[in-house]
């Protein structure tokens, strides 16, 4: 694999949601991903059309993981051409055994934790800094982090699925260790948040003002218990808004509560 | 109208990359509140908007064939909205807000809905995709990605360019005419969107298992506020030392081990 060849794969990598269906999931842009390399590999016809074939199966994993699953089928794809007698199902059985633990890491760091990390920090840039300038580059700051880790893990995915074939899942033997300290940081934010950011709101409760951290923290934790229940946010957020609704009609709220926030 | 067709056109790209190429976070609701608002004229409010139905559907993930909620359309409509009746309409800010969040939240299903009907043709553009692999037809497999592509940007920005057509030319007959209870049970239920995005953030980071780093790290915090409150920094530095043990020594207890 070329450096240039390395280059288009990662490029084309970003594509493989395109055509996602629910018959295959990303065949299609697993197959419009290797089509170059395959190219290169298979320069008859027939073989080529074989070749392509074996890429219209079914493909399931985390986009930022296909390169892992890329560079393994390369490395099959060479084994094949060098060895006639070779079946191509050992290309099927390896990346079938690859997907899901590939598709379970990649969820659990990326879906389930830095992404929302990720945003959850932005927003608190974005309540918390006062100036303008500031939210803009902490929440330019944050997604170039990500992306630059993303897209860095996304381009040595080939290098380690093409060296170390199924191996390759070796790699990611301390993302669980990871994932919960990430998760621990994110928690700590949102308890700063809970704690912090209401006190410097101004909450006046039938002309009292009130120290609303424990309040906020009564109805995160509330808002948590629905969750819980399985009553899902969107719900509650209609919920809440109805009951505030209901709650003007029969209380005079201009001068029973009043909240001022800094956003 | 021209505003609004090439708002809708960035939306339909901010919307590939959040569901179908890139997967940059460009198309999350902060950014394409961010990034709509700057187009419209006030990036900060935009960004907010942004970030309130962001930490609504933070939790809900793309994983396997789960469909969730489309953020990119009712973010894209509700920043136009409010960027567009707040000059327009003699409302509260905070009310408006919500008032908007109340009407374009839905655009999230429908988009989602459309999505799944998407999805489903694309599987039958699968089985085309059989036969140019039958054929070595490498050229139409491209075909096939960009017309994907193309279906999924037509999608997003058609759904804004209507719902805020439509927003545009309903919602502000509907709020010249809105009872004042209403306005201000809007304004203060503005005050709970906050709350509720954190309890949702705090599912995806399973929290349950935290408890006492969520709860641990809060006290820490609060008591640090009261101590700077308080004008005794010295007191400040022992407290965090103090909390930041105190947590470590939850997080050691809370633990799992792999």
């Amino acid at each position: 694999m070329t450096r240039r060849e390395q280059w288009g794969l990662w490029w084309r990598s970003w594509w493989v949601d395109a055509a996602w269906n629910f018959q295959r999931h990303q065949n299609v842009g697993f197959l419009f991903m290797m089509t170059p390399a395959l190219k290169r590999r298979w320069k008859d016809r027939d073989a080529l059309a074989a070749a392509m074939k074996r890429y219209t199966r079914y493909v399931s994993t985390h986009p930022a993981m296909i390169p892992v699953l890329g560079g393994l089928s390369l490395r099959e794809e060479e084994a094949l051409r060098a060895d006639s007698s070779r079946s191509p199902k050992d290309l099927h059985r390896l990346k079938g055994l690859m997907m899901g633990p590939l598709a379970a890491m990649g969820d659990g760091l990326f879906w389930s934790t830095l992404k929302p990390l990720t945003l959850l920090l932005g927003v608190a840039s974005v309540v918390t800094i006062p100036q303008t300038w500031g939210k803009y580059a902490a929440l330019i700051g944050l997604l170039a982090a990500y992306n630059f880790f993303r897209l860095w893990l996304m381009w040595k995915g080939f290098t380690w699925g093409y060296e170390r074939g199924v191996s390759a899942v070796g790699v990611f033997q301390g993302v669980t260790g990871s994932i919960q300290r990430f998760q621990a940081v994110g928690i700590v934010v949102v308890a700063s948040l809970t704690a912090l950011l209401y006190p410097w709101s101004s909450v006046t409760i039938l002309g009292r003002q009130v120290a609303p951290s424990f309040a906020v923290l009564a109805i995160v934790l509330l808002f948590m218990g629905g969750l819980r229940g399985r009553i899902s946010s969107t719900v509650l957020f209609y919920v809440v808004t109805v009951g505030c609704v209901l709650a003007a009609y029969g209380w005079d709220l201009r001068n029973a509560v009043r909240v001022e926030v800094p956003w | 109208m021209t505003g609004l067709i090439g708002v809708s056109a960035v939306a339909g790209l901010l919307g590939l990359d959040n569901r179908a190429v890139g997967r940059s976070l460009l198309g999350e609701p902060l950014c394409v509140g961010w990034i709509i608002g700057a187009l419209m004229g006030d990036a900060l409010g935009g960004l907010l908007v942004g970030a309130w139905i962001q930490l609504l559907w933070v939790h809900l993930l793309p994983e396997g064939a789960v469909t969730p909620p489309d953020g990119t359309v009712p973010t894209a409509v509700a920043v136009v909205l409010v960027q567009r009746l707040e000059s327009r309409v003699a409302l509260d800010h905070a009310a408006l807000v919500m008032l908007v969040l109340v009407v374009t939240i839905p655009l999230g299903f429908i988009s989602r809905w459309l999505e799944i009907h998407l999805k489903e043709g694309l599987g039958r553009m699968s089985e085309w995709v059989d036969v140019y692999a039958y054929h070595g037809q490498t050229d139409k497999v491209t075909r096939v990605i960009l017309w994907s592509a193309g279906l999924e940007t037509m999608k997003t920005a058609g759904l804004t360019l209507v719902a805020s057509s439509i927003g545009l030319a309903v919602l502000p007959r509907m709020l010249a005419s809105l009872p004042q209870p209403i306005i201000e049970g809007l304004g203060l239920a503005y005050w709970f969107i906050l709350p509720l995005g954190l309890a949702v953030t705090l599912e995806v980071f399973h929290v349950t298992n935290k408890l006492r780093v969520f709860l641990g790290s809060f006290l820490v915090m609060t008591v640090a506020y009261v101590m700077v409150q308080s004008g005794r920094p010295w007191l400040l530095v022992a407290g965090v030392a103090a909390g930041w043990m105190f947590v470590r020594w939850n997080f050691r207890a809370n633990k799992v081990t792999a």
